[in-house]
């Protein structure tokens, strides 16, 4: 089973848990994706799946090369308007993928686990340096100079360096930037739906696209290890 | 259509069991406090100063004078850890913020009751002897 789905973002709302905890979600539609190619180590030198999402009509066909079409007419499959590679590093997690085989939210992710969910994130265009890195300006009091409450305030030193260094914050283009969300947690999965409820946000407007990923920084440890290692350690 | 979707994920936690009341209403909370594995009730009671709408994201604020301090809680109106809430009156309002209570004090943070609240039927009930 290939670890990541292309998603949709809905929206966000607010559920309660089991204990009655009120918690942030964002609900994502997510998948079905349809494997378009498998990739192997053999032919393609790494293991991946290429998952395709959001089917796109035929006659529309003529908007894509000849190349991108016949991806989609080797491998039997009507044509996608998104298409992602995942890569896995053992092969064994892709097990028998074959073109044609379509991957469902529920088959890929479980209650529960952490995921890495990426996309771009809203623009705000040509912004200052409030919005951009969260600077506090001058005083909006007389004793700041005339129009300088949201400016950014000294750039550098004196003679020595003598120069702006490298990377200063300034104001400029903020925004619609790929950005990857780490450790999410899924707290719904329904698969009537192809719903996937995560708790927290995830970059974009209401209906980006994104992928999710099974995160990258694994999952939590299982409670009962760490009852084992508590055990393991000798009394003093 | 997939905003029907965040609205289908709200309704399963509207809870069916909560009385209607609004802004001026005095109400008792009774809330579930889980203290290690017991579980008590609690209750909360004070005038409701704010109830903002909303399907299952519905929060209202209660708001008492406990020994001469102001105490203010926000609780989500379909939350599983309020038992329940009982609706003990109705205060005449002319709004549907009263943060005007918060610079008030004694006689002056009452609010005339209107009748038909519970508080007000047993007045009348104690009042007025039972029909024979």
């Amino acid at each position: 089973m290939a670890t990541g789905l292309l998603a949709k973002k809905v929206g966000m709302t607010q559920i309660f848990d089991a204990n009655g905890d009120c918690l942030p979600v964002t609900v994502l539609s997510c998948g079905p994706c349809t494997v378009v190619r498998r990739k192997t180590k053999e032919q393609d030198g790494y293991d991946a799946v290429l998952l395709g999402y959001e089917v796109v009509d035929e006659k529309h066909a003529h908007r894509l090369s000849k190349a991108e079409v016949g991806v989609f007419k080797k491998a039997g499959t009507p044509i996608f308007r998104h298409l992602k590679e995942v890569r896995v590093k053992d092969a064994k997690l892709l097990g028998e993928l074959k073109a044609g085989d379509v991957l469902t939210v529920d088959k890929v992710f479980k209650l529960a686990q952490r995921i890495d969910v990426s996309g771009l994130t809203k623009g705000r265009g040509f912004a200052g340096v409030f919005k951009k890195w969260g600077m506090k300006g001058a005083a909006r009091d007389s004793s700041t100079a005339h129009e300088h409450h949201r400016h950014i305030g000294a750039i550098g030193q004196r003679k020595t360096p003598g120069k702006v260094w490298k990377g200063k914050h300034m104001p400029g283009q903020y925004g619609v930037d790929m950005v990857t969300i780490q450790n999410l947690t899924v707290t719904g999965i329904e698969a009537d739906g192809n719903l996937l409820l995560v708790t927290g946000a995830v970059p974009g407007h209401n209906d980006a696209v994104l992928f999710v990923d099974t995160a990258a920084k694994g999952q939590p440890r299982v409670k009962k290890k760490q009852e084992e290692r508590t055990r393991a350690k000798p009394k003093v | 259509m997939l905003r029907k979707a965040i609205a289908d994920i709200e309704q399963k936690y509207v809870r069916k069991d909560v009385p209607e009341f609004s802004a001026g209403d005095t109400v008792r909370v009774h809330t579930k406090i889980k203290e290690g594995d017991k579980e008590r009730i609690q209750v909360f009671e004070g005038v409701v100063i704010s109830h903002r709408r909303g399907e299952a994201r519905a929060m209202f604020t209660v708001r008492k004078v406990s020994y001469g301090i102001g105490v203010e809680r926000m609780f989500p109106v379909h939350s599983p850890r309020i038992d329940k809430i009982e609706v003990m009156g109705h205060g005449q309002v002319r709004r549907s913020r009263l943060y005007y209570l918060r610079e008030l004090q004694g006689k002056a943070a009452r609010l005339v009751q209107e009748e038909g609240g519970v508080a007000a039927a047993a007045r009348a009930a104690a009042a007025e002897p039972a029909p024979a």
